[in-house]
């Protein structure tokens, strides 16, 4: 359904800018998000984000109600957003009496980077999963938590019947070499719900100059830290208000489909498919 | 002057009073009906700052006027709608508690009375006043009692305690010694705590911090001067190689790197600092004339300490370019810049001594041009 009941978020000052904007770079840079921390600060309320000392500057008894905040930092040029499920995130996140905040050190929230690389000589694709490490001194890093690339995947398995059988010690594991040479069916000789460890692959094919990373092309944040909601963020560059880092996936998700989501879409190893 | 010694002895202090307000639990009662349970910041005629222990995260604030009473975990309260007038009350709102022997019981009648080994039974409630002399009082004649252990309870609805808490709030002051505490601290720092972390750690604390914001967006806007200057066919040829040099200063060294995205093509090229500068110099040269502008408003991340030890932030600011040939515009673009600053050590001699000190450097810079004019 088409709705774009979030442009009333800054219905309380919109009509103020527009007697006072002259500059439309300046108005849509403002009300841009323009970094993932400025996201952070709308979503949270801050007071000293940006937008409201814009606005304040405008009007001194301009005052901002957080869910407005909240709505404003939907893709309002989505037609098919649900609307029940955005007011029933808002109303979680703003709950009078266990508000939800996003922090930058949260544990559950990814960036997913998607990269041009040269694979042997030629171009193709690559993402690469990165979350916030906090160190012990309060200094904190990005750091690589999965990759995911085709010709970085096990193939699937064309014959289940090959595989070491279980009297193989009794040969003294003679065709163990079976391991390095039945490439296509390598799965077999590896335990059921073997984790796909492709970022072990990526660092290794890279370590051995097979593998360069030319740009990165697009970034979506995954933010899985909400109780009952996972939802992404992306950029949006344009020349309008509703710009910059919006969030352009909300989906309704138990802790159960969480860790499928954690797993089938990012990849990620079990230490981080606890929520 | 800030020793040592004092900031440590100043960090201790805070961590135990951190570590007293962990273990106690401040209440709102707010117009809705609702009860918010949360560790109570700020409170103003406007505005009351919290944070929820459950779920840490940055300062939440509700309108003042959203709420019926606020207690914290001391005992001490304020009642709403709060005059300006009353701001002292505010304050000392957030004062410590001065500590008490007695409950202090609020009548129905807005008296506040002093009660000794109270205990409060179904029907009626039974203590000693300040004479020591037994007491009883209905429970009917009861609106909140004010336990001297900090915990409260309300005999009434949150807004009829209200009333009674306003009216009462001379006595109870005087009874608990809070009027002579809002005299004596009413001066007292009741500034919300940074949103991160980060800033009680570094050296100097919140304010040099925010020192070094400002240096990093005087630099920032100094480094937009350069550019223009730079990018100009009208600038001679020995001002914009010394205006090269300058520019290429303010960074932490010549390996910081730009990298230029096309949203319209994908493609992103990185170049060193003074080769973009140069490029920037060369791109200027197709045009007669060119105008360059800055929106009068600039974004700036919080610093974050990285593995390094340096603390890193992000500057974000607009541009607009207008590259004029016979009076006409033949290309334009509106690029939007974000410029790594790092908060770094540097080794200065001073009077003969090598001393270290932080200052604020610009480093590498994501450029995304965004539209063509």
């Amino acid at each position: 359904m088409r709705f774009f009941f979030w442009l009333l978020a800054f219905c309380a000052f919109r009509p103020v800018c527009a007697q006072i904007l002259q500059n439309e770079v300046t108005a849509n840079f403002a009300h841009q998000v323009k970094q993932i921390d400025e996201f952070i600060e709308r979503f949270n309320n801050q007071d000293n984000t940006l937008i409201k000392r814009y606005a304040e500057r405008l009007d001194t008894t301009v005052r901002f109600r957080r869910e407005n905040l909240i709505k404003s930092l939907f893709n309002a040029s989505d037609p098919d957003w649900n609307r029940e499920d955005i007011l029933r995130f808002i109303a979680q996140a703003n709950d009078t009496v266990k508000p939800v905040y996003l922090d930058f050190f949260d544990n559950h929230w990814y960036a997913e980077v998607n990269c041009a690389v040269l694979y042997r000589g030629k171009p193709n694709k690559l993402t690469l999963v990165l979350k916030i490490q906090r160190e012990k001194n309060g200094a904190s890093k990005w750091v690589a938590v999965s990759a995911i690339a085709d010709y970085l995947r096990l193939p699937v398995r064309l014959d289940t019947t090959t595989g070491l059988n279980p009297l193989s010690h009794a040969t003294d594991f003679m065709n163990m070499d079976l391991l390095a040479t039945d490439k296509k069916n390598i799965r077999n000789y590896l335990p059921d719900g073997h984790h796909n460890d492709m970022l072990s692959v990526f660092l290794y094919e890279s370590q051995n100059n097979r593998l360069a990373i030319s740009q990165v092309n697009k970034i979506t944040y995954h933010f899985m830290q909400v109780g009952g909601w996972v939802f992404t963020v992306g950029r949006f560059n344009r020349q309008t208000r509703n710009s910059g880092w919006l969030i352009n996936r909300l989906l309704p998700m138990d802790a159960e489909a969480k860790r499928k989501y954690a797993l089938e879409k990012l990849n990620l190893p079990v230490e981080m498919r606890t929520f | 002057m800030s020793t040592p010694l004092s900031r440590y002895i100043h960090t201790v202090a805070g961590l135990l009073f951190i570590f007293v307000r962990a273990h106690a639990q401040d209440v709102v009662y707010q117009t809705n009906g609702k009860k918010l349970e949360c560790k109570i910041i700020e409170v103003t005629a406007q505005k009351i700052k919290y944070r929820i222990p459950q779920n840490p995260g940055p300062a939440y604030s509700m309108e003042s006027a959203d709420a019926l009473l606020a207690f914290n975990a001391s005992g001490n309260y304020v009642a709403f709608p709060l005059a300006e007038a009353q701001q002292a009350q505010a304050a000392g709102f957030m004062n410590p508690v001065v500590g008490r022997q007695f409950d202090v019981i609020v009548t129905t009648d807005n008296q506040a009375v002093a009660a000794m080994e109270l205990s409060v039974g179904g029907k009626e409630a039974k203590f000693k006043n300040d004479k020591k002399k037994d007491q009883k009082l209905a429970r009917t004649k009861i609106t909140v009692i004010l336990y001297k252990d900090g915990r409260h309870e309300l005999f009434v609805d949150p807004a009829k305690a209200a009333a009674a808490l306003t009216a009462a709030k001379p006595q109870v002051d005087k009874l608990t010694g809070a009027d002579n505490a809002i005299k004596t601290d009413a001066s007292a720092n009741t500034k919300e705590p940074q949103a991160t972390g980060d800033a009680v750690a570094f050296p100097g604390g919140p304010e040099e911090f925010e020192r070094f914001r400002n240096k990093a967006l005087v630099k920032v806007d100094e480094l937009g001067t350069y550019l223009a200057t730079i990018v100009n066919p009208q600038t001679p040829t020995d001002k914009s190689n010394s205006t090269i040099d300058l520019a290429v200063t303010l960074f932490v060294n010549e390996a910081a790197r730009v990298e230029v995205s096309n949203v319209n093509t994908g493609i992103k090229n990185k170049y060193k600092i003074r080769d973009y500068l140069r490029r920037l110099k060369l791109k200027g040269a197709d045009y007669q004339q060119v105008e360059v502008s800055y929106a009068d408003i600039t974004y700036a991340s919080d610093f974050r300490k990285g593995p390094d030890g340096n603390y890193y932030g992000v500057v974000s600011f607009v541009q607009t370019f207008k590259g004029l040939v016979d009076g006409k515009i033949i290309y334009g673009d509106v690029t939007q810049r974000n410029v790594t600053v790092i908060l770094k050590l540097y080794e200065k001699a001073v009077d003969g001594e090598t001393k270290k000190l932080w200052d604020v450097f610009l480093a590498d810079i994501g450029i995304q041009e965004t539209r063509k004019l």
